[in-house]
């Protein structure tokens, strides 16, 4: 048996091989083995090595005051009443949005299961045209007000961001090639799927963007992204919607954020065939299974088995399995099923 | 000295590059050049942050090297906003 003490002596080609034959506790320590490493790098590792106690998940804004600090002057904390800087509310609202669908769909205690604190930085630097997850907390610009506006008032980039953090502690997929687009797909999946349920959207409403809300009109295109159309969404979007075009460049990390167009599009796919609720579960039970290096292949691999494990406990439907099937095969990742 | 300067990744994942020529005293110059030299602690958890190849060239040689959020120095990052403000 393995458990998670004993393979950290275990070199990580072999935890990986032993994770992808569905060794759980194996992935567990490749993804702790990962995570430690990083973070002693990063000098929070004592942080990281003591038993934590389980927190609640309180919301925390900063305000940036347009400098590049992060906590420079919190602003609202949980509980508070809102304050006159609508940002801030925005911020606090959304970010509590997020963290009551995953506690209500499920059962997660914050970002990380444990009640980890919510903490957001609005107003950060001078025209700053982002948003990032820093591995600790949410930092947004206020946008260069011509081509975006403020970053931390858009539901699906504030959930976008979340999910980095859900991302790393349940697989902490690598921030390259395609475990860097999984890392990027499983944050717009979540955010789409927030957007709508925030926007009380049925999936024939909604409009499958990512960011149209922090796009000016001047800027050259409805939004950051499509689920739907990857590639449409304004003039410079290089997203595939197929493994035929995808893009083996060096840029953004080896295309984190263009290669996600392809499992993207086979997500809103399979959405259309098992509904939004079925395609969140499958998911996000497929997001805990995997590990630092998966790739497309082994995502469809654990998706496919996720789904054949949720249908015998009949909590999605049953025919989920050949949904997932069609919508990879349409772009260009046939899985195999056993 | 002449600067090119690449900005890649972000949540948008629009790059952006900004290519010019600015003069500067001698000791800001040095103080950029200082800048770009230093080796900063990574932070490899960072997600939808940008990434900035900054390079500079000046009489005496070419000064390259790449930053992310958490490792900008503070002198290049309000040299880079000043840029896109159209203050250089």
């Amino acid at each position: 048996m393995c458990t998670k003490a004993h393979c950290y002596i275990i070199p990580p080609y072999l935890l990986e091989k032993l994770a992808k034959h569905g060794n759980r506790s194996c992935k567990r320590a490749l993804n702790d083995t990962g995570r430690i490493a990083e973070r002693r790098r990063s000098s929070l590792n004592n942080l990281l090595l003591r038993n934590q106690a389980e927190g609640s998940g309180e919301r925390f804004v900063y305000d940036s005051q347009n400098q590049f600090e992060q906590r420079m002057k919190l602003v609202r904390q949980e509980g508070q009443d809102p304050v006159e800087d609508e940002s801030v509310n925005n911020a606090y609202d959304t970010s509590g949005f997020v963290r009551k669908y995953f506690q209500e769909t499920f059962g997660l205690n914050s970002i990380d299961g444990n009640g980890l604190d919510i903490i957001s930085n609005v107003h950060y630097g001078e025209a700053y045209n982002n948003a990032y997850w820093d591995g600790d907390e949410m930092t947004y610009g206020d946008g260069d007000g011509k081509e975006f506006t403020d970053f931390a008032s858009a539901i699906d980039v504030v959930a976008h961001e979340l999910v980095h953090g859900v991302t790393q502690f349940f697989a902490n997929l690598e921030y390259q090639s395609q475990p860097g687009a999984l890392n990027e797909h499983f944050s717009d999946v979540f955010g789409t799927i927030i957007k709508q349920k925030y926007l009380e959207q049925d999936i024939a409403d909604a409009d499958w963007l990512i960011g149209d809300s922090v796009v000016t009109e001047e800027f050259p295109g409805v939004a950051i992204r499509s689920m739907k159309a990857p590639g449409t969404a304004n003039d410079f979007d290089t997203q595939p919607d197929h493994m035929d075009n995808y893009y083996n460049g060096m840029g953004d990390n080896q295309g984190v954020h263009i290669n996600s167009g392809i499992p993207n599009k086979a997500f809103y796919l399979c959405c259309l065939e098992i509904g939004i609720d079925d395609c969140a579960l499958i998911w996000f039970e497929t997001l805990k299974a995997l590990w630092r290096t998966s790739d497309f292949n082994d995502m469809v691999e654990t998706l496919v088995s996720t789904a054949q494990q949720l249908i015998s406990e009949d909590k999605v439907a049953q025919n989920a399995v050949e949904a997932i099937s069609m919508s990879f095969s349409q772009v260009g990742l046939t899985p195999i099923v056993v | 000295m002449k600067y090119d300067i690449n900005i890649e990744g972000g949540f948008t994942a629009i790059p952006k590059r900004f290519e010019g020529e600015v003069k500067l005293g001698k000791d800001e110059e040095k103080e950029m050049r200082e800048a770009v030299s230093v080796t900063q602690q990574d932070n490899s958890q960072l997600r939808d942050g940008f990434t900035y190849t900054v390079k500079f060239t000046d009489e005496d040689g070419i000064y390259e090297s790449q930053f992310n959020e958490s490792n900008l120095p503070k002198k290049i990052r309000h040299f880079i906003t000043d840029i896109q403000k159209g203050n250089n």
